[in-house]
Parts: C-alpha cells; sequence; structure tokens
C-alpha cells in the first residue's frame, strides 16, 4: 500500500516535470530558433586543450578555420597538455603557417591548459572546444549576438553526438537530441548550469572576474557555470549553432566517462556550491531545478528498485516451482499466466506516459532539426535508457563516496577527456 | 527575447494541468480495477448458482435414494473448468498493485463462502457413493507462512496431471469469515500449509513425492501414469 501511494507520487512529480518545459517551450515558442543578431562582431578567441589526440585535433582545427565569422576577429589557441604522441608535430603544421597560436606545456590537467590560454588570449569572447569534437560553419555567429546582453556571460552552442555506429552510440546520440530541447527550455528561466567543454562561449572578462576553471574540479565545465550563475549573470543556448563530439563508443568508455560527469556533479551540489540550493537569489535554479533533479534521481532509483524487485519474485517464483515440480511449471503458467490484464490500476498512467513521451520526442528531434526515420533507436531508448542511467548514477554515488574517504589525486592522463 | 525570470504563472498553469492530467489518469485506473473486480463478482454469482444447482440435487438424492451416484459425481466434477478460471482471475487481481482493496476483498469472501460449499456437496456425494472416483484437498494457506508458495505449485501441478478427478479447494485463512474459523476449528488448524486430503488432516508441508504417496494409494489413482 505505502508503496503504491510512494508510485503514485513519484508518477505525479513525473507529470509535473514533463508539463512544466512543454509549457516553457509553448510560451517561448516564438524564441526558440531565433539568436539576436550581433551588432558588430565581437573579438573571439578559440581555445582548444589536447592530450594525446593525434587523430581528432585537426578535424577540430579545421572546423575553426572554416568558421563563418570575420578572419581577423578570431584567433585560435591550442594548448598541447604534454602530449605524449605526435599531437606536437600535427599542430605544429598549423602554427607553422601561423594560423593558430600553439602553446606546448607540461601536462596539468585541462582547467589549467584553458587558464593558460585564456591568459595570452586577445578576444573579448572566449570559445572552449575539446580537441575530439568540431564546429560547424554557422556556430559562433549566431551565439555571438547574445552578448549584446551584458548580463551575459555565457553562451551554450547545440551539442550532437558526431557517431552512432554502435549500440552505446545510438543510445547516447538519442539522449543528446532530448538534451537539446531540455537544455535550450533551461535557458529560457535561465538555469542552465553547465557550459560544456565543447562548444561553448564566455566573456573573457567575466572568466577573469571569477578566477578561470578549477583544476581540482572533476567537472570544471559544471563548476564555472555554476559559478557564473552565483554572480548572478545570464547563460544562454543557441539551437543554431552545432558542435559535434565524440562519444564513447562501447560501455567501458560510457561508465567512466559518466562516472566522472555524474561524480562531479554530485561533488560540486553536495560540496562547493551547495549554498545555491534554495538559494533566493537565483529562484528558479535553487528552489526548481535542482530540487526536481534530486527527485528523478530518487525516483529513478526507486522505479529501478521496483522494477528489479517486481522480475526477481516471477524469476524466483519459476525457480521455486521448477524445483518443487520439476516438470509441472507448464501447468502454473496455463493457470496464472493467461490471466495477465493490462487493464489495471496504473493502465491510465501507461497511456499518459505513452502520450508524453510521444511529444517529448517530436519535440526534441524537431529542435535538433532531425528527421523521425531513426525510430527503432528512439523505441530502444525508451527501454534502456532509464535503468542504464540509474545505474551508473548508482556506480558514481559509490565511487563519489569512495572519493570523499580517499582523497586520490585524479589527473586528466588517468582519464580521458571526454 | 523572453523574460528570464517571472515565470510563476507557468509554475502555477503545470500545477493545474498535471493535477487534472494526474485525476484523469487514477480514475481511469479505478475504473479498470472495479470493472476487473466486477467481473469477477459476476463469475461468482454464476458459479454460486451453479453450485446450488449441485447443492439442490444432492438433497434431492438423499430423499430418493435411486442410484444417482454416477450422475452427481459427474455435476459436482463438472464445475472445475469454471472453478480453474475464477481461481485464475482472483489470482492475478491479488498480484497486482491497487488501491481498492475493500471491494475485492469482499468479493473473495464471497468466493470462499461458495467453495465450502461445494466442498461439502461434493464430500457427501463422495460419502455416499461407493465408487467414487475423485479425491478433494482442502488446503489452508496463509499470509504468515514459510512453505505456502511451494506448496500451491505442487498442488497445481497436482491438479493439472489428474485434471478433474482431484477438487482443490484453497482456502485463504486470513479471510475474516466465521465459517472459515469454524473449519480451522473442526480440523484443528494452527499452523499453514495444512492439507486435508479426503478429511485425512496433514499439519505441515508436503512435497511432491509425499503427496503422490497419499494419493496412489486410492484406488482410482493406482494405475495413473505419475503413481507408477
Amino acid at each position: 500500500m505505502i508503496v503504491t501511494i510512494f508510485l503514485l507520487l513519484i508518477l505525479y512529480f513525473m507529470i509535473y516535470s514533463s508539463i512544466f518545459w512543454l509549457l516553457i517551450m509553448l510560451k517561448y515558442r516564438n524564441d526558440i530558433f531565433v539568436d539576436p543578431k550581433p551588432i558588430k562582431c565581437k573579438s573571439i578567441s578559440i581555445v582548444i586543450p589536447a592530450y594525446n589526440e593525434e587523430n581528432n585535433i585537426k578535424n577540430s582545427i579545421d572546423s575553426c578555420l572554416k568558421l563563418d565569422y570575420p578572419n581577423d576577429k578570431i584567433e585560435i589557441i591550442v594548448v598541447n597538455d604534454g602530449s605524449t604522441d605526435n599531437t606536437r608535430s600535427v599542430c605544429e603544421k598549423y602554427s607553422k603557417k601561423g594560423k593558430i597560436k600553439l602553446i606546448n606545456k607540461k601536462n596539468g590537467g585541462k582547467a589549467l591548459a584553458l587558464n593558460d590560454a585564456i591568459e595570452i588570449s586577445k578576444g573579448e569572447l572566449i570559445a572552449c572546444l575539446d580537441a575530439d569534437s568540431f564546429f560547424e560553419r554557422n556556430s559562433i555567429k549566431n551565439m555571438v549576438g547574445y552578448f549584446e546582453d551584458n548580463a551575459t556571460a555565457a553562451v551554450t552552442s547545440t551539442m550532437k553526438a558526431a557517431e552512432d555506429s554502435t549500440f552505446i552510440q545510438k543510445i547516447q546520440y538519442i539522449e543528446y537530441l532530448f538534451s537539446i530541447y531540455l537544455r535550450k527550455m533551461m535557458s529560457f528561466i535561465n538555469v542552465l548550469y553547465v557550459t560544456p567543454g565543447p562548444g561553448s562561449i564566455y566573456r573573457k572578462s567575466v572568466l577573469e572576474e571569477i578566477g578561470g576553471f578549477d583544476p581540482n574540479n572533476l567537472v570544471e565545465d559544471t563548476d564555472i557555470a555554476l559559478k557564473i550563475q552565483k554572480k548572478g549573470y545570464k547563460i544562454r543556448n543557441s539551437v543554431n549553432s552545432c558542435v559535434y563530439t565524440k562519444t564513447p563508443e562501447h560501455i567501458s568508455g560510457l561508465v567512466k566517462q559518466r562516472i566522472r560527469w555524474y561524480g562531479g556533479y554530485l561533488e560540486n551540489i553536495l560540496g562547493k556550491h551547495r549554498n545555491i540550493i534554495f538559494n533566493r537569489k537565483s529562484p528558479n535554479l535553487g528552489f526548481f531545478l535542482f530540487p526536481t533533479n534530486f527527485i528523478w534521481l530518487v525516483s529513478m532509483f526507486f522505479l529501478t528498485l521496483l522494477f528489479i524487485y517486481d522480475i526477481s519474485n516471477v524469476v524466483l517464483g519459476a525457480i521455486t516451482n521448477f524445483i518443487e515440480v520439476q516438470f509441472g511449471v507448464i501447468a502454473t503458467y496455463n493457470q496464472y499466466g493467461f490471466n495477465f490484464n493490462p487493464l489495471n490500476f496504473f493502465f491510465g498512467f501507461l497511456i499518459i506516459f505513452y502520450v508524453i513521451s510521444i511529444l517529448i520526442i517530436y519535440v526534441s528531434f524537431s529542435i535538433s532539426r532531425e528527421r523521425i526515420n531513426k525510430k527503432f533507436h528512439v523505441l530502444i531508448y525508451l527501454f534502456i535508457y532509464f535503468p542504464l542511467i540509474t545505474t551508473l548514477w548508482i556506480l558514481s554515488v559509490f565511487v563519489s563516496i569512495k572519493r570523499y574517504f580517499i582523497k586520490s589525486d585524479s589527473g586528466w592522463e588517468k582519464q580521458k577527456a571526454t | 527575447m523572453g523574460k528570464t525570470e517571472g515565470n510563476l504563472s507557468v509554475y502555477v498553469v503545470t500545477l493545474v494541468l498535471s493535477t487534472i492530467i494526474f485525476v484523469a489518469g487514477l480514475l481511469l485506473g479505478v475504473y479498470f480495477s472495479n470493472v476487473r473486480v466486477d467481473e469477477v463478482e459476476i463469475k461468482n454469482m454464476n458459479l454460486e448458482r451453479h453450485i446450488n444447482d449441485i447443492g439442490v440435487e444432492t438433497l434431492l438424492y438423499n430423499e430418493n435414494p435411486t442410484d444417482l451416484c454416477e450422475f452427481l459425481q459427474d455435476r459436482v466434477l463438472s464445475l472445475t473448468g469454471e472453478l480453474f478460471v475464477l481461481e485464475g482471475k482472483i489470482i492475478s487481481i491479488e498480484s497486482e498493485r491497487n488501491l481498492n482493496s475493500e471491494n475485492f476483498l469482499n468479493v473473495k469472501k464471497d468466493y470462499t463462502l461458495s467453495l465450502i460449499k461445494y466442498y461439502v456437496f461434493s464430500q457427501n456425494v463422495k460419502q455416499q457413493c461407493n465408487n467414487a472416483n475423485f479425491s478433494i484437498i482442502v488446503y489452508f494457506y496463509s499470509k504468515d507462512c514459510d512453505k505456502c508458495e511451494e506448496q500451491g505449485y505442487i498442488l497445481s501441478y497436482l491438479k493439472s496431471v489428474l485434471k478433474n478427478r482431484l477438487l482443490i479447494i484453497p482456502i485463504d485463512a486470513d479471510l475474516d469469515l466465521s465459517s472459515i474459523n469454524l473449519l480451522k476449528n473442526i480440523y484443528g488448524v494452527k499452523k499453514y500449509p495444512t492439507i486435508v486430503i479426503d478429511s485425512e488432516v496433514h499439519n505441515e508441508f508436503k512435497n511432491k513425492s509425499e503427496m503422490l504417496s497419499i494419493l496412489c494409494e486410492k484406488v482410482y489413482f493406482r494405475n495413473d501414469i505419475i503413481c507408477s
């Protein structure tokens, strides 16, 4: 009985959360695809930190060179963070022709690399690009216009997965499409709390004001976004600026990546940036977004546990049956199996979530300008995604707890930048 | 560009809309739950009528002792199909999560009462007829019972093999019915599972081979495949 009530509360919350973002979209529907035009093009420094990216760095740099933006307003700075492969020689091909500035330094992590580049940068804006990601031609010009508003400190781009060859990549591809929708909605009420490594643009003066990137943070892009929010600035988003990023091909890579992301999120929210929760200065963030994130997490845990519990009951029952009766399992199925009836107490909610899911999928695909001929992935995604992500979150919680008690050092070389 | 603050109205509209949707889903769920319980209730009433029909026939037999034995035995055993279906539906409703247990509990009580009546009539026929070829098992179970699940599987298996020559009367000992308490007194039921096979009381869990050794002693089962 208590379980049923708890389940109903969770269902109510999930309905509320989904409807809220759909209504935000309704309210701001005329602003989704429109980015403000810059009065004049601001100067921008693109910073690419690289560690052992000999295969990918060429694509990144080339995409910057091909940007549709006045050449004299762009400067490209690549930081070779002590790579042990041929990254340096690949970059020197460009630096020798004067197309990029190259900083070679001893390995010190992504945050320090970025800070070094910012120090020598000349642009009014700083754009960060990961060495395994690349810009679309018109990305930068669509994002720059937001900086006309002095309250804007950062603009995030539309991040898409560069490949969807493996099964794990196909799931991530859909996940990124959904994030595109969610991020744009979050930008309308200024609750973006991550400025993703690949493809975010910052106002240089603000970066200097908040002291640059924190080398001791697992997720420096979350940390910097939260620092920006706490200062009262705005973080915006453009759906017309695509950045393509590499995604882990196999489950092992995904696990490593997510443990870093989710663990970093937890460490920031529960530690350094704890005071943003219930903070009156940013009510949307403090009273809505982070509390609802937390409730989503608890709900997913609960639903997954419930699901495992139900399934194991069925499996245990079948095993017990087999043990007691050896070959009589069929008899029991005849008695109980035929009576499964989907028209039960939760059927109404099943319909509701089916409809809401279709709406969200349709909206996500529309905003990210994708065609729904990838139907098959979506169905698999719906079934696999939540249990998968919940498992990764549970792992991350354990790893975070372990890290908290055994303060280990995590240099960038131990985890490939993802 | 839209405002970034001052979205209180969206929160409020979402609250209203979500509540409406949620209540709609809840009502739909309650409706479907009730439909299933009502279906069981109707099947119950039909079962009750069929049992009464047999009951009247057994009374007529006692008044007029002509040899109606074979006929009555057939009549008693003819209900097994209907019982099988009804029991399955009740079990599937019980195993699901929902909110309106009160209604269902009453339906289950009606069903159990019909079963007890059926038990009395079938026992009557078996006692009066010398060459009865079926066995009756009353199976007392409870929530608070270690081996009830296993016992249930074994009884289902025996039922599927011996088909309508084995009548199984499952009694949920947790139901609050006076006749159930009386039955428990009559058979001295103190712990669960308790199995009463043709009025012989067995106070503990019986596994497959133990059950077979008891049943295979009966004349009418001796030549069955499972008894060889």
